[in-house]
């Protein structure tokens, strides 16, 4: 009997620590966990870093505000290294040894096609760096993006081309997951406006020689060729194929190629000569007009916190992440609870209206019921990447 | 013709890049049977001391040339340490194949140190090699002073292997090491050599040829799968084969980017290695030797 009742007593507390241990998720006395999954090592190890450097900094701003919760806040990083295995065993390791509270990551589409499903049955707040429409809020409900969707990117190009008279052009896009589902906005939208897609080519990311590339583009005649790429080293690759094979067309690029940093250590200052690029609205200026002010404060800020990766990071990268990550901890405070579903539910009510006063660089945030996204295509700007009005603020090419 | 002249001189280049990686493969396969995976990631290590060196120096001049020489030797101190560790396991017996593991753990240990130091990015080498103009097209002249380096590495490899008496027992070492520690030949003393050896070569490759390569943490894989695609397609151990593979790997390469499109380049490149080793599973210019059991 003595017997019989201690196994049922360790039952219960068996079931009652677990019970506990759920409904107390992020509501201990510690400090509240963000998870960061992010490539830092692999190709893509200089999105991964820039992402790290957002994290870290809006980290700060939080916890300088009071914190989530009235919690300070603290990192718990993993290296995904671009690789769906890795990636979601790190996410798995962040979800269930490390208890996070809610997560920044992963980078692409790709990673988050192979983790979403985890973090869904977690039930956190996440926000990540896909691009793709495939993932809709019914999908994957607590997950938000910070990057501008594939098909707004790709809108945002085409209403470009259109605007300068562009009759024909050629596509090249990285071969992952991402550059794909470019590729097929692209065309989509191309066709729409009935501009003809003279070829479309995808490169190898991390290639050093994309000459052979460039030739073909070339060879094609197109009016203008649109460039998808995922970072800056692939960016300054195709900007030097361009050069090397004389290529003198207008580049209209995603926001993926305003990374110009290690594109011009790659291809020299010359390469953006040609090159428009869509990015968010916060870091674009008409020429002649007072740069954003918000954007200054946060460039100089970001520097004073870390010049050496600052300085290796492009700004609107770091600037829409850490606007998402902003946006994350209102969420949680504004819901008062860690709970996915809440936090969802409060941005999808609030986040695009309460985004204007709330200290936020690109705004307006386009987040609703509807969409997930933080930018929506009416937000993008066109830009020329390789002329900037401030540090950090490139001077508008639709104005 | 410029698509001639990118399939010729790009592609032929960058394969005679991969030959040289290659030949380095095969100097210590032929010494130990030990296929190194970490040869790529020593190609990126020397192309980061190369960018440290030029930034501290000049990368023109005679303190180019004083790099080179420092640098293929620093890479061959490292590759001969890595050899060292490697064949310490194998003293009990040279039948086991723990050196997997060690070669891929240097690998590792190597990319680490290069994330470290370098962070993510692509290294920036120097080089005192501009670019020339041809049919329309700029292209560096690294790429054909790669496949003169290639034809000379192979002469001199040769040479060696013929001519001198170190060579010449490397070689009985590859084709019986038991019979040539019978035979009083220094066996750990020669692929402790060997190990060096293809340090010089690969440090030299990542000096000279880094700013064709974009080297950075992440690349030492495909630099090794490269080399290693040109070693088995020409021959594993064969030094002509890999000469001739590589730049048809490389013009194999650069014709998929062309006119098929990036996305098939790897593919195509193994569907290649796939169709060679089951027609000829000794590679192009591998021989079938006969072994006594």
């Amino acid at each position: 009997m003595m017997k019989k009742i201690a196994v049922i007593g360790a039952v219960l507390a068996l079931m009652g620590a677990t019970a506990c241990s759920s409904d107390t998720q992020g509501k201990s006395d510690g400090p509240v966990k963000l998870g960061v999954a992010v490539p830092l090592s692999g190709p893509l190890a200089q999105v991964g870093s820039s992402m790290e450097l957002a994290a870290k900094y809006a980290t700060k701003e939080i916890n300088d505000a009071g914190g989530v919760d009235g919690r300070k806040v603290e990192l718990v990083v993993a290296d995904t290294t671009e690789d769906p295995t890795r990636a979601g065993q790190e996410i798995n390791r962040l979800l269930t040894q490390e208890h996070i509270d809610f997560l920044l990551g992963p980078a692409t589409t790709d990673m988050f096609a192979a983790t979403y499903n985890t973090v869904t049955q977690a039930n956190i707040p996440q926000l990540h760096g896909s691009g793709s429409t495939d993932y809709t809020p019914a999908k994957a409900p607590n997950s938000f993006s910070y990057t501008a969707s594939v098909p707004d990117q790709a809108s945002a190009m085409v209403k470009y081309a259109v605007s300068k008279g562009y009759k024909s052009v050629a596509v090249v896009e990285d071969n992952g997951q991402y550059g794909k589902a470019a590729g097929a906005s692209l065309r989509e939208a191309l066709t729409a406006q009935g501009i003809k897609v003279t070829t479309t080519r995808e490169y190898k990311a991390g290639d050093a020689d994309m000459t052979a590339l460039m030739l073909a583009v070339q060879k094609s005649k197109p009016d203008a060729v649109m460039v998808f790429a995922s970072n800056g080293d692939d960016t300054g690759h195709v900007l030097k194929a361009a050069q090397d094979v004389t290529l003198n067309l207008p580049i209209i690029g995603n926001y993926g190629t305003t990374f110009v940093g290690p594109a011009k250590q790659i291809a020299g200052d010359n390469a953006y000569k040609n090159v428009v690029a869509v990015t968010y609205p916060g870091v674009g200026s008409c020429a002649g007009q007072k740069p954003p002010e918000a954007t200054i404060n946060f460039e100089n800020k970001l520097r004073e916190f870390d010049k050496d990766t600052a300085d290796k990071s492009n700004l609107d990268f770091v600037a829409i992440i850490r606007d998402g990550l902003l946006l994350m901890a209102r969420g949680i405070n504004g819901a008062d609870s860690f709970d996915g579903g809440k936090v969802a539910a409060w941005l999808e009510q609030n986040a695009a209206s309460k985004s204007t006063d709330e200290g936020l660089i690109n705004t307006p945030i386009a987040i609703s019921k509807d969409t997930h996204f933080l930018t929506g295509a009416d937000s993008l700007v066109a830009v020329k990447p390789g002329t900037t009005v401030a540090p950090g603020v490139y001077v508008r090419a639709d104005c | 013709m410029k698509e001639l002249l990118l399939l010729v001189v790009n592609g032929g280049g960058v394969g005679a890049v991969f030959a040289m990686i290659a030949m380095s493969l095969n100097v210590i396969y032929g010494a130990t049977s030990i296929l190194n995976f970490a040869q790529g990631y020593f190609v990126v290590l020397a192309a980061l001391l190369a960018s440290h060196w030029m930034s501290m120096t000049s990368s023109t001049g005679a303190l180019w040339v004083l790099g080179v020489v420092a640098i293929a030797l620093a890479t061959g101190a490292g590759m001969g340490l890595q050899g060292f560790l490697t064949l310490i396991p194998l003293r009990s017996s040279s039948e086991q194949h723990s050196w997997l593991v060690t070669t891929l753990a240097a690998a590792t240990i190597i990319g680490g140190i290069i994330l470290m130091i370098q962070g993510p990015e692509a290294i920036l080498v120097g080089s005192p090699f501009g670019q020339f103009t041809a049919f329309g097209v700029k292209t560096s002249y690294l790429y054909p002073l790669a496949m003169l380096c290639a034809v000379a590495l192979f002469w001199l490899l040769s040479a060696f292997g013929r001519r001198s008496v170190t060579g010449l027992a490397m070689q009985a070492l590859r084709q019986d090491q038991e019979a040539s520690q019978a035979a009083a030949v220094p066996v750990r003393r020669l692929q402790m050599l060997a190990f060096m050896l293809s340090g010089c070569i690969i440090g030299f490759v990542g000096y000279v040829f880094g700013p064709v390569l974009a080297p950075s943490d992440s690349q030492g894989v495909e630099l090794v799968l490269n080399g290693f695609t040109a070693a088995v397609v020409g021959g594993i151990g064969n030094m002509r084969g890999a000469l001739i593979a590589g730049p048809a790997i490389g013009a194999v390469t650069v014709g998929t980017n062309l006119w098929i499109g990036g996305d098939y380049q790897r593919a195509i490149v193994l569907g290649v290695l796939i169709v060679i080793l089951l027609v000829r599973p000794e590679g192009l210019f591998g021989r079938v030797t006969a072994r006594r059991v």
